[in-house]
């Protein structure tokens, strides 16, 4: 199955995303493209997942899966789905349900239904941790069903969360996701803020502030809270100079600033997420590489 | 035709029947409309008159195997949930065939207990068999028409309505006393449950040619809907 890259952004290419078997794919693509490649996914034999997930409110989980089940005659049995999915209450109807244990359902039905080629966009958000798990379970799963499986996601560190390999759609086509490291910059000496832009403004942001880093297009963003800036200064540049303020590159596109650090957490085998500790428990792609040592570099704080 | 997904739908529906308090209400309607009829005072020894079961035959056809459809499709258009496994025309149809297959049965076991409860189980003949059926299979076709084009519930109990007033209790026509040759009666006449009263009248081969041309106009809508609702599936 390919997805044709010129339908996406609308500009003549060459390209596609080619879903193959047994194989997963993970890509970021910017929210204003979501929906063409929503679009582009139409009619096309694919088995797209998106937003808020749809099922019939006066019937409980455990209907849904045996009626999935028989729809697509598939050789799964209810009670094992129950259990590995860890479904506490199947016989209460979907309306007394809140969202997280009804996002089982999508899980499920991915394994569930008969079309070879599955596609989730935005899978991450407003989820909680234990639905990644199962995420994670469930694309084990689909791999070993010879399934092939694409994750669109709107933000970068969701797309990392599905797998360590990501790529990205924009307006100039497909790329793959790599660091934009430049080591062209001279680091600065020891400073306590960091001038950042913000259209026609220039922000001095006090470091200890900063939660974290990232690099795409280009262009390093630094991160306070729910407020973004632009930093003129490349990611290696950066990263010189916040190490002494307990800052510590966990990823090739992330920077990330200890202090903020809640925990750390293990998707799948080679998939991890540094949680940062704000409202919105940002998850930031950790490498598998760098996974012991910012284990140290935490507990010596 | 995947018999699989046509034995999904129909355990899906079941389900949702159960649990459909609208459904429910519906499935009661006719039986209700039954009680009450055979409770109209009559002289001893005598039978309810054929109007009135005809009446609840009308409305059973169109309670059940009309607005059932319809509403259960209204309701899918509308919160999206026949998107949930229905992505092709293929699918459509076995989700089709497996609803009209669940309704058609629970309309035929309402008919029957409803016609046990006002005792009007004498009117039952082969012929008139063969005309219910068709007037069910005509009824179900106005219900699949209208539910797949229904965006919204509110609408589907409009259509619902009408096609109960217009349609399914047209015998009550009969009842206002209208003088013979009124433009009424005669668009009555054409209706199909005045079909079946025809037919029950030993009124010759007309009924079922009606009967007939009502069928195939029907399926030609649902075929017409079908084809519109799969462009936006």
């Amino acid at each position: 199955m390919d997805i044709e890259i010129q339908k996406i952004t609308g500009r003549p290419s060459e390209q596609r995303l080619k879903m193959t078997d047994s194989e997963s794919l993970a890509v970021q693509i910017p929210y204003e493209l979501l929906e063409s490649f929503s679009g582009s996914l139409h009619n096309a034999g694919v088995h797209v997942f998106s937003g808020e997930p749809m099922y019939y409110k006066r019937l409980n989980l455990k209907v849904h899966i045996e009626y999935l089940r028989k729809w697509y005659n598939s050789p799964l049995k209810t009670a094992d789905l129950i259990q590995q999915f860890n479904i506490s209450d199947a016989s209460t109807s979907l309306s007394k349900l809140n969202r997280t244990e009804i996002q089982k359902l999508d899980y499920i039905h991915a394994l569930l239904s008969g079309n070879k080629d599955i596609v989730f966009i935005d899978p991450f958000l407003n989820t909680v941790n234990d639905n990644i798990h199962l995420f994670h379970k469930m694309k084990k799963q689909l791999m070993n069903q010879g399934k092939s499986l694409l994750v669109a996601a709107s933000r970068l560190e969701d797309a990392f969360i599905a797998q360590p390999d990501v790529m990205k759609i924009n307006e100039q086509g497909l790329h793959i996701v790599e660091t934009t490291d430049n080591a062209d910059d001279d680091p600065d000496g020891s400073v306590s803020k960091i001038k950042v832009k913000a259209h026609d403004k220039t922000i001095f942001v006090t470091i200890e502030d900063i939660e974290y880093l990232e690099s795409q297009d280009g262009k390093v963003y630094l991160n306070l809270g729910a407020e973004k800036f632009v930093m003129e200064s490349t990611l290696q540049s950066a990263e010189s100079q916040l190490t002494q303020h307990g800052f510590y590159r966990c990823h090739r596109s992330y920077v990330v600033n200890l202090h903020k650090v809640k925990e750390i957490i293990t998707w799948s085998k080679n998939t991890y997420s540094v949680i940062i500790d704000n409202p919105e428990k940002s998850k930031i792609p950790l490498s598998r590489a760098k996974f012991n040592e910012i284990q140290e570099k935490l507990v010596k704080l | 035709m995947n018999i699989y997904k046509i034995r999904a739908t129909i355990y899906r529906d079941l389900r949702e029947f159960l649990t459909n308090y609208a459904v429910l209400i519906l499935l009661i309607m006719p039986p209700a409309m039954a009680g009450l009829y055979g409770m109209t005072p009559r002289l001893e020894g005598t039978e309810i008159p054929d109007i009135m079961i005809f009446v609840v035959l009308g409305t059973a056809l169109s309670a059940m195997a009309t607005n059932i459809p319809l509403m259960l499709y209204a309701e899918e258009n509308e919160h999206g949930t026949l998107k949930l496994v229905t992505h092709t025309k293929s699918d459509l149809m076995n989700g089709l065939i497996g609803r009209s297959i669940l309704t058609l049965i629970v309309t035929a076991v309402v008919t029957v207990v409803s016609l046990i409860i006002i005792d009007g189980l004498y009117i039952v003949s082969f012929q008139i068999m063969i005309g219910y059926t068709a007037a069910a299979v005509i009824f179900l076709n106005l219900g699949l028409w209208t539910g797949l084009l229904a965006k919204l519930q509110s609408t589907s109990t409009v259509y619902g309505a009408m096609i109960l007033f217009f349609l399914g209790m047209t015998p009550i026509v009969e009842t206002l006393n209208l003088p013979a040759g009124n433009i009424i009666i005669a668009i009555a006449g054409l209706t199909p449950v005045y079909q079946m009263m025809a037919i029950h009248n030993n009124a010759g081969i007309m009924p079922c040619v009606i009967l007939t041309i009502w069928l195939i106009a029907t399926v030609f809508l649902v075929y017409i809907a079908v084809l519109k609702r799969t462009k936006t599936l």
